[in-house]
């Protein structure tokens, strides 16, 4: 006991320095290794700036069902923009979308899609593109399935006024192989039809 | 453009300068007196350059730089009190050993196995340097065998833990600087803080005071900055230096320019016996080998 005691009198303060010394080694060090916390920041304001960003509004008129304003996803296409506007309306001149509208060209923000009817694209055709113009009216009209009556779509091959009516129930479409699996079409009998309908 | 062994060896000849005024001071006052005036010129001379370099602000980080500033000012009370029983010795046994245990130390966390690589004339020329300083140290003072064998367990787990703590240190500064990209200004701050801190508790708690003469102070203050440049500069070279080499040139820098400045300065030729002048023959030779490099 005595020699503890003689030990700490002559070394007990030097003990106690390192005690301190030793500690704040042992801290920083503790710091040095340790993996840097994970930050994670949440603005609310930004989100919901970048949310408004990433959005498109598009006005759509002419020969569609639903002319209007649309507000789309960043980055869609003007195929979706036909599909939001009900497609193409019965007057809408299908040869003209298909000579000259890309459906796979992105929208940009505040564009405005017109469809030109059959007679004005005539009158603009004969001004503008006379090859189009006589290709388009040799070409057949396909029926819009997004858009056709019942009694339209009765005429199809294959189709009755069962599938007629499951058809309708099925709309919207975005791609004519969609009444496969929304309306319940075959497949043999949509290969038949594919090449005489149409989403527009 | 001077070369980094030639910059070490200006740093270690500014530190021999500061430990050869250091050496005067205490016979006029304790060794931990002088030691606080150094400590706190050197925290004032890095402060100031801190503020020039824009470097304020607190990281928990710096926590372990203070720790090893205490810890030094721990196992410099310890070196103090192991001079105190058997200067001589003292020499002999702390400086060869940190010297191998730096070189070891850093050859095994910082990589730096290559620059004693025997199969190179380079590392075959760095190993024999390295030789020959922990030969020079031996031939620096002769040896006092006056103590007993308990006193000389006492003294040598003393200088143990003094060397230690100066390999700590080495290795603390070489890692703040290269490896964790603090600013030596930075480093020098907290760990001369803790130093001071230390020094301060050792000067009290002895019973002394910090109550010294104006001339002493003056003397103080110039072996402070004289240590704060010579430190802040092999700091700023440590982070693109090996701190193995660096390490030994610096400390044969030191012992040569204190041996010198005895023996022009402080008119110390009639009492300095063969085995040192040996011991600066040897430094000299030393320095020119790694200087040549």
């Amino acid at each position: 006991m005595g020699k503890i005691f003689e030990f700490l009198r002559e070394y007990g303060l030097a003990l106690l320095v390192g005690v301190v010394g030793l500690s704040c080694f042992g801290y920083g060090f503790w710091q040095a290794i340790a993996p840097p916390p994970v930050v994670v920041e949440i603005s609310h304001d930004t989100d919901a700036e970048s949310r408004v960003a990433k959005q498109l509004v598009v006005d759509v008129s002419g020969a569609v069902v639903n002319p209007g304003v649309y507000t789309l996803p960043e980055g869609s296409r003007v195929g979706e923009v036909l599909v939001a506007a009900g497609g193409l309306a019965a007057s809408a001149d299908h040869a003209w979308v298909s000579a000259t509208l890309n459906l796979a060209t992105p929208v940009r923000d505040g564009e405005k899609i017109y469809i030109p009817a059959n007679q004005q694209v005539g009158e603009s055709a004969s001004q503008q593109d006379q090859q189009i113009s006589a290709s388009a009216g040799q070409k057949t009209a396909k029926v819009n399935i997004n858009t056709a009556s019942e009694a339209e779509l009765d005429t199809l091959w294959g189709i009755g006024p069962s599938r007629a009516t499951a058809i309708v129930a099925g709309r919207p479409y975005g791609t004519t192989d969609e009444i496969i699996a929304k309306a319940g079409i075959p497949q043999s009998v949509y290969d038949k039809i594919k090449d005489a309908i149409s989403v527009y | 453009m001077i070369t980094w062994q030639v910059a070490v060896v200006t740093t270690g000849i500014l530190s021999g300068i500061a430990q050869s005024i250091g050496k005067r001071q205490v016979s006029r006052m304790s060794a931990f007196q002088s030691g606080v005036l150094r400590d706190g010129t050197i925290l004032l001379v890095v402060a100031v350059v801190s503020v020039v370099q824009h470097l304020y602000g607190f990281s928990p980080l710096y926590l372990l730089f203070v720790g090893v500033g205490i810890l030094e000012s721990v196992m410099q009370a310890a070196y103090y009190s192991a001079s105190r029983e058997e200067m001589a010795g003292t020499v002999v046994f702390s400086y060869p050993l940190s010297s191998l245990l730096i070189v070891l130390s850093s050859g095994f966390l910082f990589s730096e196995w290559g620059y004693f690589d025997p199969r190179s004339g380079r590392g075959l020329l760095n190993i024999l340097a390295l030789c020959l300083t922990l030969f020079l140290v031996f031939f620096y003072q002769k040896r006092d065998d006056t103590l007993t064998r308990t006193k000389r367990f006492h003294w040598s787990a003393k200088l143990l833990a003094s060397a230690l703590m100066v390999v700590v240190a080495n290795l603390a500064v070489k890692w703040a600087v290269a490896v964790a990209g603090v600013k030596p200004a930075s480093y020098m701050f907290w760990e001369y803080l803790g130093l001071l801190f230390g020094g301060i508790v050792f000067v009290y708690a002895r019973g002394q005071d910090l109550h010294v003469g104006r001339r002493q102070v003056v003397w103080g203050i110039v072996q402070g900055t004289l240590f704060a440049a010579s430190v802040f500069w092999y700091a700023t070279l440590l982070v693109t230096v090996p701190l193995s080499l660096s390490s030994i040139v610096r400390r044969v820098a030191i012992v040569t320019v204190t041996t010198l400045a005895g023996l022009f300065v402080f008119g110390e030729h009639k009492r300095i016996n063969s085995g040192q002048w040996v011991s600066l023959a040897l430094g000299l030779g030393v320095l020119a080998m790694l200087l040549a490099v």
